[in-house]
Order: structure tokens, then sequence, then C-alpha cells
């Protein structure tokens, strides 16, 4: 257990409403929540508790930067028992929120450098919060990049969303494992993407979130970018349950995902083979 | 005409001496391919190598009913229809220009029997032809594995 002491008031879900759902794939849909007596108060890559009583609870990384005013976005992928429950909720009904939890992407980090972020396919919902972030204080970023993978053009998560991005001087390079004709983009995995992107070691950060078994060719590719250890932040993906470092699901040998991260700079996790 | 210093800056030719660039020039030609255009198809007898210069080159597969399915893009720089050099000189997929587009053509058998006249000249080009074979295989098994959307056994007993 870590010495972290989390009060009761972390361990109670808070009463929030379902605002409105939109859907986004076939298995993920963005949920907008209201909190009834609060702003959520969350930094880009934090986590909540979410749950439904009598049926669980399940961790979910926020998708909205906490700039946008009134409420805040989960993105769930359709997934289990609670997040089936979750997908047959309609607007008006009430969902437990713990939280926020975790450390997100130290923004402090970012501003004044250029920033890629390297998303796998369901690891675009945290970044999201991250990208609204920069959009919505645009002037304090340099040179921004988001490279995006996902299985087919049918699976990319917030495609509407894109020429907004771009329209804020960002670049955006979407490619998919394999398409259709009718695809324009890119087609392959997202390492290929990195080759094509301007990267300045010494002024560049890049933030990532996919599969683990992404973060293992990404790493080696932005390493033969010359691109330090120190220069990468990894989002680990762990099931959080406790979210207070109580109860050790999230447990890389002394680390805890949930208190440390799920945001982690490489060089500092890069000795645990655990951890990706 | 195709001069030695076009192929130098290509990765597939960065290998050969300046003697060894003007034996392969003569065999290449600068083709403009049109937005829409298959270079070739899937199962066709292969007959050139290319290497795209400019411009977005898909590879596409046939799948059932006719349908084709896009599997990779071709970065500029990179040499594809490596089919051309290999027996038995069958297109393994087909290639489609989704954006106007210039590559550089080379005659497979020419280039063959250059290969047996010169084979020092021969192994450097295919030292790149086996690392492009590489990269595929390499791409195809991370395809494979779904690294956009892999789920680990710990995400599969999913809440």
């Amino acid at each position: 257990m870590s010495d972290a002491a989390g009060s009761a008031v972390d361990y109670l879900p808070e009463l929030s409403t379902l605002a409105a759902v939109r859907p986004l794939t076939a298995a993920e849909s963005l949920f907008h929540l209201d909190m009834p007596h609060r702003a959520l108060g969350h930094h880009p890559g934090q986590f909540v508790q979410v749950s439904l009583p009598g049926i669980g609870e399940a961790p979910i990384s926020i998708a909205s930067s906490p700039t946008r005013p009134a409420g805040f976005d989960l993105c769930i992928r359709r997934a289990g028992n609670v997040t089936e429950a979750i997908h047959r909720l309609k607007p008006g009904a009430k969902i437990g929120i713990r939280g926020p939890f975790g450390r997100g992407v130290p923004i402090d980090d970012c501003m004044g450098r250029n920033v890629v972020i390297i998303a796998g396919g369901l690891g675009l919902a945290p970044l999201r919060s991250l990208i609204q972030y920069i959009t919505d204080h645009r002037s304090r970023f340099k040179a921004v990049t988001i490279l995006i993978g996902a299985r087919t053009p049918e699976t990319l998560l917030f495609p509407d969303e894109y020429g907004a991005w771009r329209s804020r001087d960002i670049k955006v390079e979407v490619t998919v494992d394999v398409s259709k004709e009718t695809w324009l983009g890119h087609v392959g995995v997202i390492t290929n993407l990195i080759s094509r992107i301007d990267v300045d070691p010494d002024t560049t950060v890049s933030i990532v979130c996919g599969p683990p078994i992404m973060y293992r060719f990404v790493l080696r590719k932005l390493a033969r970018r010359n691109l330090q250890n120190d220069h990468i932040y990894l989002s680990l993906e762990r099931r959080m349950k406790c979210g207070m470092g109580k109860c050790g699901h999230c447990q890389i040998n002394g680390l805890y995902v949930c208190l440390e991260g799920p945001v982690f700079r490489y060089d500092r996790i890069a000795h645990l083979p655990e951890a990706l | 005409m195709v001069e030695f210093q076009d192929l130098h800056r290509l990765p597939t030719f960065e290998d050969l001496s300046r003697k060894e660039l003007e034996a392969v020039a003569p065999l290449c030609e600068k083709r403009r391919i049109a937005k829409g255009v298959t270079l070739f198809q899937e199962d066709r007898q292969a007959t050139r190598l290319y290497v795209l210069d400019a411009g977005r080159i898909v590879i596409l597969m046939n799948g059932a009913h006719g349908q084709r399915a896009m599997v990779y893009t071709v970065q500029p720089g990179e040499s594809f229809s490596w089919s051309a050099l290999v027996p038995p000189r069958r297109y393994t997929a087909s290639a489609l220009a989704i954006e106007s587009s210039d590559v550089y053509e080379i005659d497979g058998r020419k280039l063959s029997r250059l290969f047996k006249r010169e084979p020092a000249l021969g192994y450097k080009i295919m030292c790149r032809v086996s690392q492009l074979v590489s990269k595929r295989l390499r791409h195809t098994r991370l395809q494979l594995l779904n690294i956009h959307d892999w789920q680990t056994a710990e995400q599969a007993q999913a809440v």
C-alpha cells in the first residue's frame, strides 16, 4: 500500500448527470456529463472512476479539456458489464463519479516546445483532452503534430474534429491498418508516420498513448529520430481500481499507476520492463 | 533521360558507385502517373521495379467478390514491386496512384542481366531489396498484431 492518504470523499462517488451521448464508432460513444455542484477540476491525461450502482465501477480517461466550459466528456468503449450498462443509458441518467485521479500530462513541460502527439486506437480519447487544451491556448506551444493510427477508417475516433484541429495550425496525419479504396489517408502502421515528420530533438516533446505493444515500436522509432527518453511521455493503461494507491491493482513493482501516472516520463519507467 | 545523380539520392541506389549508377541509369525511365492510374495488378507478370520520387502510391490486395483492400502507403524514396527482380516474377499486390505521382521505372529483366554481368552491383541492390522485403514483413506482422488496437489479457477481462 502506498503512503498516499485518500480522504473519505475520494471513496464516495458523486452523482453526475448524463447530458448527451454521441456515438463515435460501433464500439465507442462519447458521453458528456455534468457535475451538479462543482467543476471536475482535472488536468489533461487524468482519469475518473465511473460507477453504476449494483453493476460496478470502471476507470475511464477524461476526453475533454478543463478549458471547455460546463461538464466533461468520457469516451467509453463497450467492453464489459459496466461499460455495456453505460452504453444503455439515456440522457438524464445519473452516473457515479470519483476523481479526477492520477497525474496527467505535464503541460508546463510542453509549453514553448514542439509537441508530437501519437495516438493509437482508443489512445486518442485521453489525448483529446490535451489536444483541446492546446487548441484553446495555441500560442503557448510551438509546432504541434498529431499522429493517429487506427485499425480501419470506421474505427477512427473524432474524425469530424480533425479539420478544426488543423485550422489551429496543427498538423494531423492519420493512418489505418487496412482500408477500402475510398480512403485518401495513409495505410500502414503508425511508425511509418514518424518517419515523415520533422523532429528537432532539442525542442520537441512527444506524448504517446495507445496499446502497450505500440509503445515498443513507437519508442524505437522516436529513438531513431534522436528524441531523448526525458522528452517522451507515455500514458500507461493499467486496471486502476481504487484510484488512490491503496488496492495495488495497478501496481508495477513499487509504482502506483493510479497515483504517479497514468502519464509517465519515459526515462522514469524505462528500467521497468513490466511497465510496457 | 535519367541521370546518375537522380538515382544517387534514392535510398535503393545510394550504396552504388558513380560507375555503377551510370550502368543502371540507362535502364531507368521517369514517369508521371496520373491520380487514379493502376501501375500494376496483383498476379500479373512482374516486369518493372519502381521507386517513388514524389506523390502517393498505395499497395492493394484483392479480396473476395472483386473488392480490393489498401494495405500500405509507399513513402517517397521507397521502392516497390520488388517481385520484378525475383522469380516467379509475379506481382504479389497491385499499386494505385491516389495522387499524381512521379516514379522511376526500371526494367526488371534488364536489371537482372546487369546483375549477372556486375555481381557486386547486383549484391548491393539486392541487399536493399531484401531490406524492403524485410520491412514489408515486419509491417505485416505489426498489422497482424493489431498494434493500434491491441488488448492485453487484463483488458480482455474488461469492466
